[in-house]
């Protein structure tokens, strides 16, 4: 189930011939194409969703777009930043959905407990390592611009000129959203702090935070 | 830099290695001295970096792939009808000016015409060529004609049909400079 292996290897190795036959149609090299970035795809839309269901839905929509444009992708930079563009910005217009779905209920619940329903959730939190919930308890601190530069400059190491360049937005609000985002992590563990007492010198370095 | 200018630095930039040489070694420097801000610099690393250094790629359930392969195919099906409808569209709107179907239909009957003299031109240098192997020029010359009118029988010199694949030379460039 969980695959722990580099992107760059990963997309590396759909050879140029299989993105050209799928551009021209051919469904058996489009499965190979699907087979070998999907793991890369719904990471991503993983981790700015922050749910799982959510993320099936962005995996599938971002294949559907990458099958009908793939004749395309000769007309961008690369079609890893291709991948990562259309993956970004499907799940921010996911995120943007849900956050209207919700406001429409009139449903005060926050993002965070709006995602601890639901079947998959369970299934997935049965054979998730600790590690994995601590990510999503910090990602869903953030809202979903700042979940995307997250994820693309820590998880997917961009630097800010391609961050800027998958999200189409200047290096210096890549830098403001980075900057906020940590800002809230911090605040968060800090009370984090203050209610489970942490070892002593975590906290007395928390505690002076400005 | 004041505590405050380095801190902001903490938090954007310098952890994500966009600092010049030299900020980076006045950074480092403070640090060496202010035990504020290098615990500052601890928080924000156990708070807000390293917990994502750790991050695992996930692969999506099977199901993805088959609700994918469903959501194409009914995708497909629907682009063929709207194609069709189209076509139909185009044909039943030409039809409707009485113009425009008197000037498509000259124009098919001009095409053919130019046709069926290149298809006479052809024959007649399939003889010759026949009778002397030597004489290419007629070909190269109805090749060029029929390249002018859009009769694909000849194959250009430096596009072999066979294998679409590996003669797109041309193909991306930028892609091929990524992948290679
Ligand atoms: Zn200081």
């Amino acid at each position: 189930m969980w695959l722990n292996f580099k992107l760059e290897e990963q997309l590396k190795e759909i050879p140029k011939h299989i993105l050209l036959r799928a551009s021209l149609g051919d469904a058996e090299a489009f499965e190979i194409i699907y087979q070998l970035a999907s793991g890369f795809v719904y990471s991503i839309a993983l981790r700015i969703t922050n749910n799982p269901e959510d993320a099936q839905d962005v995996t599938q929509d971002v294949f559907i777009k990458i099958y009908k444009n793939l004749k395309n992708f000769k007309f961008f930079s690369s079609f890893k930043t291709w991948v990562y563009r259309i993956t970004v910005n499907t799940a921010l217009n996911a995120c943007r959905e849900i956050s209207r779905q919700i406001s429409q209920r009139a449903d005060h619940d926050s993002l965070a407990s709006h995602q601890g329903e639901g079947d998959s959730m369970m299934e997935i939190a049965a054979e998730r390592a600790d590690h994995e919930r601590l990510i999503m308890d910090l990602l869903a601190v953030l809202n979903p611009d700042q979940r995307a530069c997250i994820v693309l400059r820590e998880i997917e190491g961009l630097n800010y000129r391609e961050i800027s360049e998958v999200l189409n937005i200047n290096i210096n609000t890549v830098r403001s959203r980075l900057k906020r985002a940590r800002e809230a992590l911090l605040a968060y563990r800090k009370s984090e702090v203050m209610k489970d007492e942490l070892p002593k010198d975590t906290a007395v370095a928390v505690s002076r935070l400005p | 830099m004041n505590c405050q200018k380095i801190q902001q630095l903490l938090l954007a930039d310098y952890p994500d290695g966009e600092v010049s040489e030299r900020i980076k070694h006045e950074v480092e420097g403070h640090l060496d001295l202010c035990c504020a801000c290098r615990q500052f610099e601890r928080a924000v690393q156990d708070a807000a970096i390293r917990p994502f250094k750790q991050a695992r790629r996930i692969r999506p359930p099977d199901e993805v792939w088959n609700k994918l392969k469903e959501a194409i195919a009914s995708e497909e099906q629907a682009a063929g009808a709207g194609f069709l409808a189209n076509i139909w569209d185009v044909v039943q709107s030409i039809f409707s000016n009485p113009k425009l179907a008197f000037t498509i239909l000259i124009m098919a009957i001009a095409s053919l015409a130019i046709m069926v003299i290149a298809m006479d031109v052809h024959l007649n240098n399939q003889r010759v060529v026949k009778n002397s192997a030597h004489i290419e020029q007629p070909i190269r010359q109805v090749k060029y004609l029929s390249e002018i009118i859009g009769v694909s029988e000849y194959p250009s010199d430096d596009e072999p049909s066979d294998d679409k694949y590996d003669s797109h030379d041309g193909y991306g460039t930028a892609i091929e400079e990524y992948f290679l």
